[in-house]
């Protein structure tokens, strides 16, 4: 009896309807203005509008059914969505647009799901912008089979491996995840951003003895969410993002008792489209083959033979429908749209062109993403760029890295785009709720575009960009001067941990080099005593240098200062240098040598320096005698240095000696006097 | 020349056993009628080696070396005094030995008992040419709670955080949770070289060492380390990453001399040097220790730790009362293993057990023990010449030499040290039991400690 009702209610979980959601906006301006026109999903890749790479993912991985969440441009989506071929009878997959042209982030998509209680079964969350071939059915089956196993399972995420390096990630994207690895929960998750270190709550390792710490996924956004995600959405009306989510659900695990887990492939491809860097990596991916069966040759969008590609080596697709001039030389990951002819003597390397574009001749086109009717003129070079819709590029148009051409767009003839331009056919309108300072375009600049262009500069909302604090990278250039910190000291932060015994030769010499860098600073930027002094007191603590050990470095840098470009001056030359700089470092050094002790560490710096640079050992005494006069060094001090001679190496300190012998001389003298 | 020159530090005093050392030197507590420091050297031997270095403490040398001779020890053994009045540290042990050693090390701790030959574990050492390999085994649940005898709470297992590669085997990071307040911080540069760090916190060390020679050259120099496990080896681990000082020519001055005095003394890189041939052969081999992205072997890394983790197998250390006791309760099932040559019969042939006493097969009983009628012995360890009267009950108990027990005592969970004498119809329950105590008829105790009172007053 009980295990016919069970098998029952096997069955009853066979029949449901794999279902997905599909959020086709991004709740972002990151291909603005080009999504101004049309919306992101609709964007082509590889000639192909994203959309249509996400839904036959879906409908291939036997989705049957797809919600499409649509808010910007939602009837271009409707429009496009009744016109492909999943609206056809025979479609295997039922895609049903959801519009609410008021959402504006992804918690109120899932919130708008709830209150129209769509969805009662598993469902899978994806972006409309995504590319991917995994397995989703697989995916789908784990995430069931441990929902059977662990109740509080609400999420599984999937993620991409992807080490450091690799193309397809991008810094905005990127996260750190720390798992428990033999149950695969997530158990702490952040996106890195800037920061250089990063902090797990040290209770996590004490309750999990196996934990994986990994910064080489991508999270390509697919998450295989039970029916309760939509409600703890509209439980939790502050959640706006996935990352909201996930936060929300790990802080709260132990009151709600709800936990993520996730699931890393290692083999197959998925990646979003969420800015420009991505648009590029995926773009090589997909015309590299990692994405298949989603390539240009398997016709993803429909099935008219209109758009079909030939698969030729160097990965070059062409369409059937080209015109390819003699003397033009394709190289590799070239892709060319119907209707598009080029001109002798161009090359293209690295470059989609589109549908019904008319590219000229000695057209040099290099990681150039060239949409639909575009007209490329005689002689243009363009590296990295995306030119959108119509635009056009007269005569001798050079186009620098990183630009990006919205539709419509006339440039030239004869200009150069400098990198990193984006470009507007129209002064962009107020949208009604931005300020006009938001987003400002410049009228019609005959330098920047040339004498026939038609273009307006267009500026990215920088309240937008800076408000989450999210790193957009400039496409195209590599300007990732991420300094390695590797070469400074240690592993993770652990450092301030070592025991105070442990060898701290390196710590000195980073502090002193430090200390340089400081004072070549207080002279380049000026910089006033005080913030001098709190400078070095900082160092002092990130070096762990003691006060003693701060003194005489602090003194040999003064010394050494002057030195630091030109190690052999004379003597004369060497004080008139160092001079001003005891001038303006008295009253740091004043700060520093509070006692008689403090001032013995600098006397014996001051030594230990002239030992090893016999132009500053000439100039010692009058070093000496500026402190004395200064109120940096006692009377006693350097007489008690001057009597005490250190035992090792006594000929070479008493050389030093020797040398200030008639300032001691003297201070004797005026001592007596003074008796 | 041996690839390996074998130290067994026995120097120790078992400052976390103080009870149980106040007479008898660490090295020498019985672990299943055996003396501590035989289960190194018995590891030693199984793995193929012909000599060893013992450090043991002067005063105790001849105990050592006598209690040695009696369990036919094959190992050449060089045996090394350590002062006893000073307070030395493993690396001052080490210091001292040093112009003993000519080779790579194998440092191993004299309350290490592991049933494994060490062939893994140099093979790791070998195949990443490290500089450190340290043993380590995945402590198994029980561990957690085991408890000592005399104390109520259950001892808290000392977590290390223990950061390992994605392989697992390679060390990069290593801490005890004292460290650590409320955050552990990790910083990119890290990451990005070893996107997927594991770390484990329930595992053992077991304080076995294969070191390169310059690390020993290089703690010659640094008096200021005392402790292996404390501060060479997270020391070593931590500098793993970082860069041999720059010697920055552009924005130091002078930089050739010696601005700062410590610049004349050689950084740790100076020693870590490699011999050209290594550098060489790496350089044209196509192996790569690590994969996604373009750079070298190792990243570059001069100083390399790993550590081979025992997955199956037994490995504990007796460094404190509660895994000394829990190291007797595992020993009958290990010792048929670890000297296969000796036929191990849970009882000794000379020991006379009455015909109706009971003896469970995961006991040890000594020479010349007697067993009175109907007494059950269980779980537990019985040194020898001990004489147990009739009715007696043992259970988890560790029981030294000499040891007399008259009828109708209930022994459980205790130690009981050499020449304690427990009178009849005593009870006594997790407790501890100084050498030479006697238990007074009819005595109760749980959870205490009954040494001499002056004793106590020293510690």
């Amino acid at each position: 009896m009980a295990s016919k009702k069970k098998r029952r209610d096997e069955d009853l979980a066979q029949e449901e309807v794999l279902t997905a959601v599909v959020l086709a906006d991004s709740f972002n301006v990151r291909f603005a203005p080009i999504t101004h026109r049309k919306p992101r999903t609709l964007l082509p890749l590889v000639n192909v509008p994203l959309l249509d790479y996400t839904l036959e993912f879906l409908c291939s991985a036997g989705i049957e059914r797809v919600y499409l969440f649509c808010c910007a441009h939602a009837e271009q989506i409707k429009e496009h969505v009744r016109k492909s071929k999943w609206s056809t009878r025979c479609s295997p997959c039922e895609v049903i647009p959801i519009v609410s042209e008021d959402c504006l982030s992804l918690g109120d998509a899932l919130r708008e799901i709830d209150a129209k209680a769509l969805i009662d079964t598993d469902f899978v969350l994806v972006n409309g912008d995504l590319v991917s071939n995994l397995p989703l059915k697989d995916l789908i089956e784990e995430h069931k089979e441990r929902v059977q196993k662990v109740k509080s399972s609400v999420m599984t995420m999937v993620f991409m491996h992807a080490a450091p390096h690799h193309r397809t990630r991008c810094r905005e994207e990127e996260v750190l995840v720390a798992v428990d690895r033999p149950t695969q929960r997530v158990l702490h998750y952040r996106k890195v951003g800037t920061d250089h270190k990063f902090e797990l709550p040290a209770e996590l390792f004490q309750e999990f003895s196996d934990i994986q710490l990994r910064y080489d996924l991508l999270d390509c956004h697919i998450s295989i969410c039970s029916p309760l995600v939509p409600q703890l959405f509209t439980d939790n009306f502050d959640y706006q993002t996935s990352d909201d989510f996930v936060r929300g659900i790990l802080v709260s695990e132990e009151i709600l008792g709800n936990t993520i887990h996730m699931k890393v492939v290692e083999e197959g491809y998925a990646a979003r489209v969420s800015n420009l860097q991505m648009y590029d990596a995926v773009s090589k991916d997909i015309i590299s083959r990692w994405s298949f069966p989603l390539v240009p040759d398997n016709d993803i969008s429909n099935n008219n033979n209109m758009n079909k590609y030939s698969y030729g080596r160097h990965n070059i697709y062409l369409n059937k429908d080209i015109t390819l001039a003699r003397g033009c030389v394709l190289q590799e990951d070239v892709v060319i749209g119907p209707g598009t002819s080029i001109g002798s003597g161009s090359t293209l390397a690295h470059s989609v062109v589109g549908r019904n574009c008319k590219i000229g001749e000695n057209v040099k086109l290099e990681n150039a993403y060239i949409w639909d009717g575009v007209t490329i003129e005689n002689g243009v070079s363009v590296t990295t760029a995306v030119i959108a819709d119509n635009a056009v590029l007269k005569k001798d148009v050079t186009v620098e890295p990183g630009c990006v051409f919205s539709y419509d767009v006339i440039v030239g003839p004869s200009v150069k785009i400098p990198s990193g331009t984006i470009l507007s056919s129209a002064p962009v309108e107020d949208d009604g709720f931005s300020d006009e300072e938001e987003e400002t375009v410049k009228g019609l600049n005959p330098v920047l575009v040339g004498s026939q262009g038609v273009a307006y500069l267009y500026q990215p909302d920088a309240e937008d960009s800076d408000n989450e604090d999210i790193i957009q990278d400039m496409w195209g250039l590599t300007i990732q001067s991420e300094e390695d910190d590797a070469s400074s000291v240690g592993s993770m932060g652990s450092d301030e941990l070592s025991p105070p015994s442990s060898p701290p030769a390196d710590d000195m010499k980073l502090f002193y080099g430090e200390v340089l860098d400081t004072l070549e600073r207080v002279f380049t930027e000026n910089i006033g005593t005080d913030n001098t002094i709190l400078e070095i007191n900082s160092l002092k603590h990130a070096y762990n240098i003691t006060i003693n050990e701060l003194n005489g470095l602090v003194t040999k840098a003064i010394i050494a200062y002057p030195q630091r470009n030109n190690k052999d001056m004379d003597p004369p030359k060497l004080m008139s240098a160092l001079k001003p700089v005891l001038a303006k470092l008295l009253p740091v050094l004043r700060n520093y040598m509070k006692n008689t002790e403090c001032q013995l560490e600098c006397l014996a710096a001051l030594e230990d320096y002239s030992i090893h640079h016999p132009s500053t050992g000439a100039i010692l005494m009058k070093v000496m005698q500026v402190l004395y006069n200064a109120d940096v060094l006692s009377e006693e001090a350097i007489l008690h240095w001057y009597e005490n001679v250190p035992t090792d190496h006594a000929d070479q300190h008493q050389k030093i000696r020797k040398k200030v012998e008639t300032f001691i001389k003297w201070l004797e003298e005026a001592e007596e006097e003074s008796d | 020349m041996a690839e390996f020159q074998a130290v067994i530090m026995a120097g120790g005093k078992g400052s976390r056993m103080t009870d149980l050392t106040a007479k008898i030197p660490k090295a020498l507590l019985p672990i299943g009628n055996l003396p501590m420091v035989w289960y190194p050297i018995n590891l030693l031997e199984r793995s193929g080696f012909e000599d060893a270095i013992i450090i043991v403490p002067a005063y105790f040398k001849a105990e050592i070396e006598r209690a040695l001779q009696m369990c036919e020890v094959k190992l050449n053994l060089d045996f090394v005094e350590v002062p006893d009045d000073e307070d030395w540290g493993t690396c001052d042990s080490l210091r001292h030995i040093k112009d003993k050693i000519t080779t790579d090390l194998l440092i191993i701790s004299c309350d290490l008992i592991v049933d494994f030959p060490l062939n893994a574990l140099a093979d790791v050492h070998r195949t990443y040419d490290a500089t450190v390999t340290t043993l380590m085994s995945v402590a198994p649940e029980t561990f957690t709670e085991l408890t000592a005898p005399g104390t109520k709470s259950k001892r808290k297992m000392e977590h290390d955080f223990v950061g390992l590669d994605e392989k697992g085997n390679r060390l990069l990071f290593l801490g005890s949770d004292a460290d650590f307040e409320e955050t552990v911080t990790f910083k990119k540069s890290l990451l990005k070289r070893h996107p997927c760090i594991n770390i484990r916190t329930k595992l053992l060390d077991g304080h076995l060492y294969l070191m390169k020679k310059w690390v020993l050259d290089y703690l010659a120099e640094q008096s200021s380390l005392t402790t292996l496990k404390g501060e060479l080896v997270p020391y070593l681990v931590r500098k793993q990453f970082s860069q041999a000082a720059k010697v920055p020519e552009k924005d130091l001055p002078n930089a050739n001399a010696s601005v700062i005095s410590v610049a004349t003394v050689k950084d740790i890189y100076g020693f870590a040097v490699e011999d050209n041939m290594a550098g060489i052969t790496r350089e044209y081999s196509s192996w790569n220790d690590h994969s996604g992205d373009m750079e070298g072997c190792y990243h570059g890394n001069k100083i390399r730790c790993y550590t081979h983790i025992l997955n199956e197998g037994f490995l504990l250390r007796a460094n404190t009362v509660a895994t000394y006791c829990e190291a007797n309760r595992q020993i009958a099932k290990l010792l048929a293993s670890l000297r296969p040559s000796k036929d191990v019969k849970p009882v000794h042939p000379t020991a006379t057990v009455a015909q109706k006493a009971q003896v469970g097969n995961d006991s040890l009983v000594g020479e010349g023990v007697t067993i009175g009628e109907k007494t059950s012995i269980k779980k537990s360890v019985i040194g020898k010449h001990c004489s147990i009267g009739e009715k007696v009950k043992i259970t988890n108990s560790v029981i030294m030499d000499h040891v007399t027990i008259k009828e109708g005592s209930n022994i459980q969970g205790c130690i009981l040290c050499d020449n304690a004498h427990i009178n009849e119809k005593c009870d006594l329950k997790d407790s501890m039991v100084g050498s030479g105590q006697n238990i007074v008829a009819m005595g109760k105790f749980t959870n205490e400690v009954i040494v001499d009172v002056d004793r106590m007053m020293t510690i």
